[in-house]
């Protein structure tokens, strides 16, 4: 009996050791400083934030094929070498732009700042194989020489706080029908009630009065004005909200535009979920449905991208001019509050975003501007990097601009009104 | 590491078996008398139902509003038993078994709570295999020790966030889990020890209740990433089951 105990309480303390020892095969957790808040005092410090912020919190790991591990053992080497030895500046920002080459992101911006050079450097990672001036004013002024046009009201961004925008109705298929053109600059336009009203008219005469809640009085829902022609050509985009009384209202029903989800944890590829992103039907929306042409070009970016994927997928538009650049995730820029509850996306110095200069100018400050949402369409397909593609690709001609003929809109109008 | 738990589990089991013949050649029952070997060394099989409650563990660095939380789900299984002495036995069997856990982050502004909350339900197979080591005489007191390897079967996410547009907050999505190999690790090992009783209605029937502990020592996650950062899971399991003597 006593032996037979001896051998179960050596057995014990035998499993016991052996369970302490394997205890310990865990590994240690990592020790990595918060990227928004990180103060630098050298290159190789401000490298090693935003290549460790960038690590953690870019959210379209899952699309793109940058090798980032790659990169820092190729740049660390060179960003010490400026430590030790110094730099001149354009040296200093040939290579930010090497390292940081190729993001499939198309919102991402890095802006950089050190004590030495003292100014701003902005960089845009993302690859861009085609691209072209804005055109929008030669486009406006070719806009006033098609015949007869009728009804142009223009706000013209004499105050550029606010958004630009032009109306006017074209002629259409027959003498009493017209074809409404509108354009506008950007999706900033926001809150209609504290904006001036000569920003407000082009868009009060396409939309009405109540344009805040959708279409309502507008030209757009007249009878006589059988096609409709929205030019989101050079439009950056802006706030999202702006979407559903802008767009939605030319349309009869909500709609699912795709899924959203960002970054929930330290590693690369750590997700939310899939989130559905769904717009509702303005308030005050097109009483039926009517053909829409949608000017897009190179320019067309972010919330201008989601809105011709949306007019093309949900309201039958046919697309028209060129690819749009490729920016259509979404993004909150990084205040304290934005960062801490995502954790993805945008990171570094606010004030630099904002008032466009660092918080502290004796450190290496930096502000990376980058998407907070990955954004894909209902079959899970991503348009980062790809952009909308045209139906009927147009491109840009400044050539033609100059002669006074915008080429793209006239292949609109052709369209409209002979269904070719 | 998958090399090192397959000696761990010989060398326990070695080891247990050694001391023990170390002090016995000849199996005798309680009061000393040399007994039959081939009615003493018992095979058993059970069934077994659990309560689990899971605690991940990782590291959140700077993302000082985020939290993992332990959960809990639901092991059920069957063991096979042998028992070459009265003190000593083995144990396996195949058990599914729930490692849950919710992510959340929680942010507040002027007094009001803003977050999300993500719920991983996580199903894997585990095969234990443990040394039994019992003491007692009609009711039993048992210590596992050992060691298990096993599979992450399928995985649920459910949630509640905010959404790209302003119209929709709390949206929830409830979806199947979509295995990424560049990241998730599917095996699954580590050790496995725990206390428990066993109380016997008859020769052949009895019932066990245990407490276990799986303690992963596996990374749910691959080393994909320069800066890596692991995560285990630790599982805490209650449990009763019957087991039937062959």
């Amino acid at each position: 009996m006593t032996n037979r105990y001896f051998s179960i309480n050596k057995s014990m303390a035998l499993g016991l050791v052996l369970l302490l020892f394997a205890t310990s095969c865990r590994k240690e957790p990592l020790e990595i400083q918060n990227p928004n808040t990180r103060a630098c005092n050298s290159y190789s410090e401000q490298f090693e934030a935003i290549w460790q912020g960038i690590d953690h919190t870019y959210t379209l790991w899952s699309h793109d094929t940058i090798n980032w591990d790659a990169r820092y053992v190729k740049y660390k080497p060179i960003f010490e070498s400026f430590d030790q030895n110094g730099v001149d500046s354009a040296t200093y920002v040939n290579t930010w732009k090497e390292f940081t080459y190729g993001f499939i992101d198309h919102h991402m911006a890095i802006v950089l700042w050190n004590p030495v050079h003292k100014f701003l450097v902005g960089i845009s990672p993302s690859r861009n194989d085609y691209g072209h001036p804005s055109g929008y004013k030669e486009q406006v002024d070719a806009l006033k020489l098609q015949p007869g046009i009728s009804n142009l009201v223009e706000y013209n961004g004499s105050n550029s706080k606010y958004t630009k925008s032009i109306f006017c109705l074209l002629p259409g298929k027959t003498a009493d029908k017209h074809i409404a053109y509108l354009r506008f600059s950007d999706f900033e336009l926001g809150s209609t009630d504290s904006i001036p009203n000569e920003v407000l008219l082009p868009f009060k005469a396409f939309y009405g009065d109540s344009i805040g809640l959708g279409i309502l009085n507008g030209a757009a829902d007249r009878a006589d004005v059988e096609s409709i022609i929205i030019d989101l050509r050079a439009n950056p985009g802006g706030s999202i909200i702006n979407i559903n009384h802008l767009i939605l209202s030319l349309a009869q029903n909500p709609y699912h535009y795709g899924y959203s989800r960002y970054k929930e944890g330290l590693g690369r590829l750590d997700y939310t979920g899939w989130m559905p992103v769904q717009f509702p039907l303005p308030k005050y929306h097109l009483s039926s449905p009517k053909p829409i042409v949608v000017l897009a070009d190179i320019n067309s970016a972010s919330c201008a991208e989601m809105s011709t994927q949306i007019l093309r997928d949900a309201m039958g538009a046919t697309v028209i001019g060129e690819r749009t650049m490729g920016a259509t995730c979404s993004l909150l820029p990084s205040t304290d509050v934005a960062f801490d509850l995502f954790y993805s996306g945008c990171f570094g110095d606010y004030k630099i975003y904002k008032e466009k200069k660092p918080t502290h100018p004796d450190q290496f400050a930096y502000y990376v501007y980058s998407s907070t949402y990955d954004i894909v369409l209902k079959d899970y397909t991503s348009l980062e990097g790809k952009g909308v593609q045209p139906d009927i690709e147009v491109l840009f001609d400044l050539n033609s601009l100059n002669a006074g003929r915008d080429n793209q809109l006239d292949r609109a109008l052709q369209f409209l009104r002979t269904g070719n | 590491m998958k090399k090192n738990f397959f000696v761990l589990i010989v060398l326990v089991s070695l080891a247990a078996c050694a001391f023990a013949q170390s002090v016995e050649t000849t199996p005798s029952n309680e009061s000393g008398q040399p007994v039959n070997s081939t009615l003493e060394r018992k095979w058993s099989v059970g069934i077994d139902l659990a309560g689990t409650a899971n605690i991940p563990a990782t590291d959140v660095a700077f993302m000082t509003h985020m939290s993992y939380i332990p959960r809990i789900g639901l092991s059920y299984g069957a063991h096979v038993g042998y028992q070459p002495f009265k003190w000593l036995g083995f144990r396996t069997g195949l058990y599914s078994i729930a490692k849950n856990y919710l992510i959340t982050r929680t942010i507040t502004i002027n007094d009001v709570e803003f977050g999300s909350a993500s719920m991983m339900l996580n199903t894997y197979l585990n095969v234990p295999f443990m040394a039994d080591l019992s003491i007692g005489r009609k009711v039993r007191y048992h210590l596992f020790l050992g060691a298990y390897a096993g599979y992450w079967y399928k995985a649920k996410l459910i949630g509640s966030a905010q959404v790209v547009t302003i119209v929709d907050e709390g949206v929830l999505y409830n979806q199947d889990y979509e295995f990424n190999s560049t990241r998730d690790n599917r095996f699954d090992a580590g050790l496995n020890y725990g206390l428990g009783l066993s109380i016997p209605f008859s020769q052949r029937v009895g019932l066990n209740v245990e407490m276990l502990w799986y303690y992963g020592l596996t990374d749910i996650h691959k080393v994909y990433m320069r800066e890596h950062s692991p995560f285990y899971n630790t599982t805490f399991l209650l449990q009763v089951g019957a087991t039937f003597n062959l």
